[in-house]
C-alpha cells in the first residue's frame, strides 16, 4: 500500500469555479518529484466490500516531475505589530497587561511579549519572568492556571532597573497575591530596527526572511501597553475588546502600531471584569476585552504555490481530488469545482457539505478523547493518516478537539492538508456523501454540484435557477445566510431532498476578515466532546449566539421536519410505513415498493436508519400537515438520546425504552408551493447502492426525486 | 469547564463470570446483556495511557495490537508479534487481554473462528 503522508498538501481556495484556478500547495516528507492528476470523484469508499470506488481522471490540472519539497507548518496563534513604536530618547519603558495562563507550568518557555531584547515569558514551570537584554527579573513562584494577573514590567536604568510584578485580580489563600522580582539594569537595550514587537510568541526570522514563531503562549492576554517609565506616555496598546470580529487590532497608541493576529486566536473571550451579567460580547465589550491564544491553533500554513489548477469553463461541478504520486507514494488533496449562480446546468443541485467536512478535518478523537471508544462501541484503529496526524499536531485541529490547554476549538481552516477530506478510511461525512454522486451516476441523472462554501455567500441565488437541492449525509454545521437561504427557497417553493441525519444542527459563521475559517461554539448543550466555556457563547465573527440552532427558535424540525434525536453507532436498523403514508396522495414515495420495511440493509451497521438519527416534534417546529412516512424500530440499546432530548436525567433514555430514540422520515410542503423530504438518517446515503443500487432506499429516493422534478404542484 | 474523568469508571467486574465472555465471543457486535453490558462500558473507560488500539497495517485485512500513549503528539506503542486479520478477531483478543487486566483472572472459554 502506497504512503499517504509521503506528500501532503492543500488548495487554496477549498472551491473553484469553472476557469477559475486552485492554488495546489505541496509539502514533500520525501519524494523530490511528483505527477499530479485531477480525478473527479464519483464514490470515494475504497472498502472492497463497500459500494465500489470510482473516479474520472481529467485532462486539465495535469503534470509529471514536478519538483516538490518540505514546506514548513507554524502552528500557534499569536499578534505581529505592524511596526514597533520608535524608542528616540525613551530611556525606560513599562509594559502592563493582564495574563490568564492556561497552561503555565508547559515544560518549556512561553512568550507573552517578544521584542528583541526585551520580552516577558513564563519558564517551563510557569514563573512569570521579565527579560531585559541579559538581564532577568523571575517570580519565585509560579502562575496559578485560569486565574488573572495584572503584570507591569518596568525596564529602566538602576540598581533594580528590571523589576516585574504581578498581582492576582482575586488572590486565593494559599498563593501570594503579589509577586515581584527585580534585577539592575544599566541601560534599557533597545530593540533593533528589524525587530517585531510579537504577543504570544516569540519571534524567529528565517534565512528567508519570513517570519516565524516559537514559545507560543496558552493563555489569555488582556490590554498589553507600553509606556515611558518617566512620564507614562503610550508608547501602544491595544483594546481586545474593539473590532472583535477583525482580525486586525488597532493601536490606541501614537504610532500606528496595529497588530496582526496569525493562526486565529479566540476573540470573544472573557476578560478579567467578566462577571456573568452578560454572556453577549456586543452588549459588554469591556467585559470581553482579552484574547486567548492557543499554541496549537493553526488555520493557514502559508505554503508556497506549487501548482496552480485551471479546471476549465466546460468542466463539471463536483467533488475532485488532485492525486499525488511519487514511487511508494499515493496521496489526495480535495477541491470542489461549483456550479455558477445563474448557470444551471442540471435541475438538481447536490450541496456538499464542505463546512461539516472542515468542522471534523483532522480530528484527534481517537487520541486525545476519552469517550470515543464508548461512543463507537469498538477498538479505535488507527489509520496511517491519523497516526501521522497524532504526531504532527501543526496540522492543525477540528471542532470535535480540545487544545493542548483543554479548552475547545472554535475555529476551522481550509489552509492546510486535510486528511480526512479524501478518499480513503474515514468513513464519515465526505465518503458517505459521494455514495450519493454514485447513485446519480448509476441512475443517469444529471446533477450540478455546490457547496457550503457557496451557499452561504451566494445564497438564494445559488439555490434559485434548480428545481431540487439536495443535502447529503451530514449537513450538520449551518451559518445563518445559508439556514435563510434554504429556508427562504423552499418557501418560494423550492424542494429540498435531505439525505442525511443530524442536519443543521451548529449554528456557525464565516468571516470575510477570516478566509477559509469557520467558527463554531460548542456551548452547553448538544452531543459534543467538549463544553464551551462560561460567557464565550457568541460567534466572534459576527456576534450571533453559537451553539445549537434548536436553542435560538430553529431548531431542525422547523426547516425540514425533522431534527436530531439519537446516536446510533453500534448497529443500524430500519424503517416502518406509517399508516399515514398509505395516503393515496403520497403513492409517489413508495410506488413499486412492495415492503412494509424499508432499508434492512446497508453499509454502516446494515441498515438505513443509523449513525446519527433526526425525529418528528411539532413542540420542535415540525410544521402543521408534515407527515410522517415512516419511523425506525428495534433501535437497540445503542441507539442513545442526544442530551437536549430530555430534561431531567433518568433511567430509560435508549432506543429500547425510550420512544424519542427513533428515527422518523418525514414530508412537508411549504406556503409558496415547496416540499421537503427528509430520511432523518445518515446511513441512508449509504444504503443507496446497496445490492448494486437495486433495494428499496434507492427506489424511493428515485421517487421521491421523480416527483420533486415534475413541477406539478402537490395538492393540499 | 468540564473534563473527562479517566479514572471515572467504577464497575467491578467479576472475573469468574465466563458466561459473560462466552456471551460476548458468541455475539461480538450484540446486543448483549445487562451484565455484560456494565463489562464493556467498563472496559472501554480505561484511561486513554495505555488503552488498547489497533493500527491499521493493510487496510481491511491486516491490524496489528498497540496501546496509546495518551500524551498528545506520542505515538503509540506496537504490542510485539500481535496481528489480527478481522476486526473480529481483534475485539475479542482485547476483551480477554482487558478482561485479565481488570480483574487478574483469565478467560479460559475457547476462542471461535472470528474473522
Amino acid at each position: 500500500m502506497d504512503s499517504s503522508t509521503g506528500l501532503l498538501g492543500y488548495c487554496q481556495p477549498l472551491v473553484t469555479r469553472p476557469g477559475e484556478t486552485v492554488e495546489l500547495k505541496v509539502s514533500s516528507n520525501g519524494p523530490d518529484r511528483c505527477r499530479v492528476e485531477v480525478l473527479r470523484v464519483i464514490c470515494g469508499d475504497i472498502d472492497p466490500n463497500g459500494p465500489g470506488a470510482a473516479f474520472e481522471a481529467q485532462e486539465w490540472g495535469r503534470a509529471d516531475g514536478l519538483p516538490v519539497q518540505g514546506q514548513p507548518v507554524v502552528a500557534g496563534s499569536h499578534a505581529v505589530a505592524r511596526r514597533a513604536p520608535g524608542l528616540p530618547g525613551v530611556t525606560g519603558i513599562v509594559l502592563s497587561c493582564l495574563l490568564f495562563p492556561t497552561l503555565p507550568a508547559a515544560g518549556r518557555a512561553q512568550a507573552v511579549v517578544d521584542w528583541g531584547p526585551l520580552g516577558l515569558r513564563l519558564d517551563g514551570k510557569g514563573r512569570l519572568f521579565a527579560a531585559a537584554g541579559a538581564a532577568r527579573a523571575v517570580l519565585a513562584e509560579p502562575l496559578l492556571r485560569r486565574f488573572w494577573y495584572r503584570v507591569t514590567m518596568t525596564a529602566a536604568p538602576g540598581e533594580e532597573g528590571l523589576s516585574l510584578v504581578a498581582e492576582m485580580v482575586a488572590p486565593v489563600a494559599g498563593h501570594p497575591a503579589s509577586q515581584s522580582a527585580a534585577a539592575a539594569l544599566a541601560a534599557l537595550p533597545l530593540p533593533e530596527a528589524a525587530d517585531p514587537l510579537v504577543l504570544a510568541a516569540a519571534a524567529v526570522r528565517r534565512q528567508d526572511g519570513r517570519l516565524f514563531v516559537a514559545e507560543c503562549y496558552n493563555g489569555k492576554i488582556e490590554a498589553p501597553a507600553l509606556r515611558r517609565s518617566d512620564d507614562g506616555a503610550l508608547l501602544a496598546g491595544w483594546d481586545f475588546g474593539r473590532d472583535q470580529p477583525a482580525a486586525v487590532v488597532r493601536d490606541l497608541g501614537p504610532a500606528g502600531c496595529d497588530l496582526d493576529l496569525v493562526n486565529t486566536p479566540m476573540r470573544g473571550a472573557a476578560g478579567h471584569l467578566w462577571d456573568g451579567s452578560v454572556e453577549s460580547w456586543p452588549r459588554a465589550p469591556g467585559q470581553y476585552a482579552a484574547i486567548h491564544f492557543h499554541d496549537d491553533d493553526m488555520t493557514d500554513c502559508r505554503w508556497d504555490t506549487t501548482l496552480a489548477i485551471t479546471p476549465p469553463a466546460t468542466a463539471r461541478s463536483g467533488f475532485y481530488i488532485a492525486r499525488m504520486t511519487a514511487p511508494g507514494v499515493q496521496s489526495d488533496v480535495p477541491f470542489f469545482v461549483s456550479a455558477r449562480p445563474g448557470e444551471a446546468r442540471a435541475p438538481v443541485l447536490v450541496i456538499a457539505a464542505t463546512a461539516t467536512y472542515m468542522a471534523y478535518a483532522n480530528t484527534h478523537i481517537k487520541f486525545d478523547s476519552h469517550n470515543t471508544e464508548n461512543l463507537y462501541e469498538a477498538p479505535m484503529a488507527l489509520s496511517e493518516d491519523e497516526l501521522y496526524l497524532n504526531l504532527h499536531r501543526e496540522l492543525g485541529l477540528s471542532h470535535y478537539d480540545t487544545h493542548a490547554d483543554d479548552s475547545g476549538v472554535i475555529y476551522a481552516g481550509e489552509r492546510r492538508p486535510m486528511l480526512n477530506m479524501r478518499p480513503g478510511l474515514y468513513t464519515f461525512n465526505y465518503l458517505n456523501d459521494t455514495h450519493v454522486l454514485k447513485w446519480l451516476e448509476g441512475r443517469g441523472i444529471a446533477y450540478d454540484v455546490a457547496t457550503d462554501h457557496d451557499l452561504h455567500r451566494d445564497g438564494r441565488a445559488l439555490l434559485d435557477g434548480y428545481r431540487v437541492v439536495m443535502t447529503l449525509s451530514h449537513p450538520e454545521y449551518y451559518s445563518t445566510p445559508m439556514w435563510d437561504a434554504l429556508h427562504g427557497w423552499q418557501e418560494a417553493g423550492g424542494r429540498h431532498m435531505y439525505l442525511g441525519g443530524n442536519g443543521f444542527y451548529w449554528r456557525i459563521a464565516w468571516s470575510d476578515d477570516h478566509p477559509g475559517v469557520i467558527e463554531n461554539r460548542r456551548g452547553i448543550s448538544g452531543v459534543r466532546t467538549w463544553e464551551g466555556e462560561p460567557g464565550e457563547h457568541h460567534l466572534s465573527f459576527n456576534g450571533e449566539p453559537g451553539g445549537l440552532w434548536r436553542t435560538h427558535g430553529r431548531a431542525p424540525q422547523r426547516l425540514v421536519g425533522t431534527g436530531f434525536s439519537s446516536t446510533l453507532f453500534v448497529r443500524s436498523t430500519w424503517f416502518r410505513r406509517s399508516q399515514a403514508s398509505h395516503d393515496p396522495r403520497l403513492d409517489f414515495v413508495f410506488r413499486g415498493v412492495n415492503s412494509e420495511v424499508i432499508g434492512d440493509f446497508g453499509f454502516r451497521g446494515g441498515g438505513a436508519v443509523g449513525l446519527e438519527i433526526d425525529r418528528w416534534d411539532a413542540d420542535l417546529g415540525s410544521p402543521p400537515g408534515s407527515v410522517i412516512l415512516a419511523t425506525s424500530e428495534y433501535e437497540s440499546e445503542g441507539a442513545l438520546l442526544t442530551g437536549e432530548e430530555y430534561i431531567t436525567t433518568t433511567r430509560a433514555l435508549d432506543g429500547v425504552q425510550n420512544g424519542r430514540a427513533r428515527c422518523d422520515m418525514v414530508f412537508l410542503t411549504t406556503a409558496g408551493g415547496g416540499a421537503v423530504w427528509s430520511t432523518g438518517t445518515i446511513a441512508w446515503a449509504t444504503s443507496l447502492l446497496w445490492n448494486g443500487g437495486e433495494n428499496s432506499v434507492s427506489r424511493i429516493t428515485a421517487n421521491v426525486l421523480d416527483r420533486f422534478l415534475d413541477p406539478a404542484p402537490f395538492p393540499a | 469547564m468540564l473534563l473527562y474523568d479517566p479514572e471515572g469508571a467504577t464497575y467491578q467486574i467479576d472475573g469468574s463470570r465466563m458466561d459473560l465472555a462466552r456471551e460476548y465471543r458468541d455475539r461480538l457486535r450484540g446486543p448483549f446483556g445487562h451484565e455484560l453490558q456494565k463489562v464493556l462500558d467498563r472496559m472501554r473507560n480505561t484511561p486513554m495511557k495505555g488503552r488498547y488500539a489497533l493500527i491499521v497495517v493493510v487496510p481491511f485485512r491486516e491490524y496489528a495490537l498497540c496501546r496509546l500513549s495518551g500524551v498528545r503528539g506520542v505515538a503509540p506503542e506496537v504490542v510485539p508479534g500481535v496481528r489480527y486479520r478481522s476486526m473480529a478477531e481483534a475485539e475479542w483478543d482485547i476483551f480477554k487481554r482487558r478482561w485479565r487486566d481488570l480483574t487478574g483472572q483469565e478467560v479460559t472459554v475457547e476462542d471461535a473462528a472470528h474473522g
